[in-house]
């Protein structure tokens, strides 16, 4: 059931990033994905011990595990380049909109399949901040490749 | 049987292997922007992330990295050092006269470079196969994930 549904959200967050207007380059797209999924992995190294090393009393099955392998590596990265993406357009409330839409979707998401993907239970309060301070590096760590392309542009001139 | 802890082979294995290779980019002619450079770096880093947060946890379980059951600082450095390797694939293969089987040939000597790297690692132990898991298992991943930065190639360097 839960790889079920997984795989439904994939779709829908695949196809969404393919509708929505992208913001960024190619190169931009596929720097963020890898930055954020490795930031991802590493993030949940602490939550997912349990699932990753086997506890006593906390049994995963194959499917349950794909299906978290699946949010861990598909679902949040391109819901990240949606929204980062998004975030690009001008106008303030456009942006406020975009992040607050997308920090909804993450609490949201880790609440309503928090076996699936942050493991263990962890509070809101540590899951905004988690989100903030996540946010705000992908977006810094996009600034500086932007900037790596552009001392390019400008030493070529 | 314990795994020894201490600072040995396997740790001295990251260390000079990552440093090697970070020093031959630095020392290779420049032929990508600081951006491609970058996200090639970046390839590297994840492949060997993702193969290990996923290949060595419940309930696959068939290789454990380094001295510790959980992931640790020398873990994250071996990460960093597999860095350069999705660099250097695409590096040598600029470099090289090609038709239409080339891709084929040369995914092949890199995929038994690779082997022959990961035997290194295993002899030294960075590396500790579990569940009946064997090297020549790692070929088929070696294959995909070559094919795979070949494609990043062909869509993001080439054109």
């Amino acid at each position: 059931m839960v790889l079920a549904v997984t795989l439904c959200l994939i779709w829908i967050v695949v196809n969404l990033f393919i509708i929505l207007p992208k913001r960024l380059s190619r190169e931009e797209n596929l720097f963020l994905f890898l930055t954020c999924s490795i930031t991802i992995m590493i993030s949940l190294l602490i939550p997912a011990k349990r699932m990753y090393f086997g506890d006593h009393g906390f049994n995963y099955s194959v499917e349950g595990t794909i299906a978290f392998l699946f949010n861990r590596n598909v679902i949040f990265p391109v819901l990240t380049l949606i929204s980062i993406n998004l975030v690009q357009d001008k106008g303030l409330w456009k942006k406020s909109l975009t992040f607050a839409a997308s920090f909804l979707v993450f609490i949201l998401f880790c609440k309503l399949e928090e076996k699936h993907t942050i493991v263990t239970s962890i509070s809101t309060l540590i899951l905004s901040v988690y989100f903030i301070c996540y946010y705000i590096l992908m977006l810094f760590l996009l600034k500086v490749f932007q900037l790596l392309g552009l001392k390019r542009q400008s030493g070529d001139e | 049987m314990p795994k020894d802890t201490a600072f040995n082979s396997n740790e001295l294995f990251i260390l000079i292997s990552g440093i090697i290779a970070y020093v031959i980019i630095f020392l290779l002619p420049k032929r990508f922007t600081r951006q491609q450079t970058v996200t090639m770096l970046l390839i590297g880093i994840f492949i060997s992330a993702f193969f290990d947060n996923t290949v060595c946890i419940n309930p696959f379980n068939y290789y454990s990295v380094n001295d510790t059951p959980f992931v640790d600082f020398w873990d994250m450095l071996s990460f960093v050092m597999f860095g350069p390797f999705a660099y250097l694939f695409v590096y040598f293969y600029t470099g090289i006269g090609k038709n239409r089987s080339t891709y084929f040939f040369y995914i092949s000597v890199w995929a038994l470079i690779s082997m022959f790297a990961e035997a290194l690692a295993w002899h030294v132990g960075v590396y500790h196969y579990k569940n009946g898991y064997q090297l020549f298992f790692s070929l088929p991943i070696y294959l995909i994930v070559l094919t795979v930065t070949m494609v990043y190639y062909h869509i993001f360097i080439r054109r």
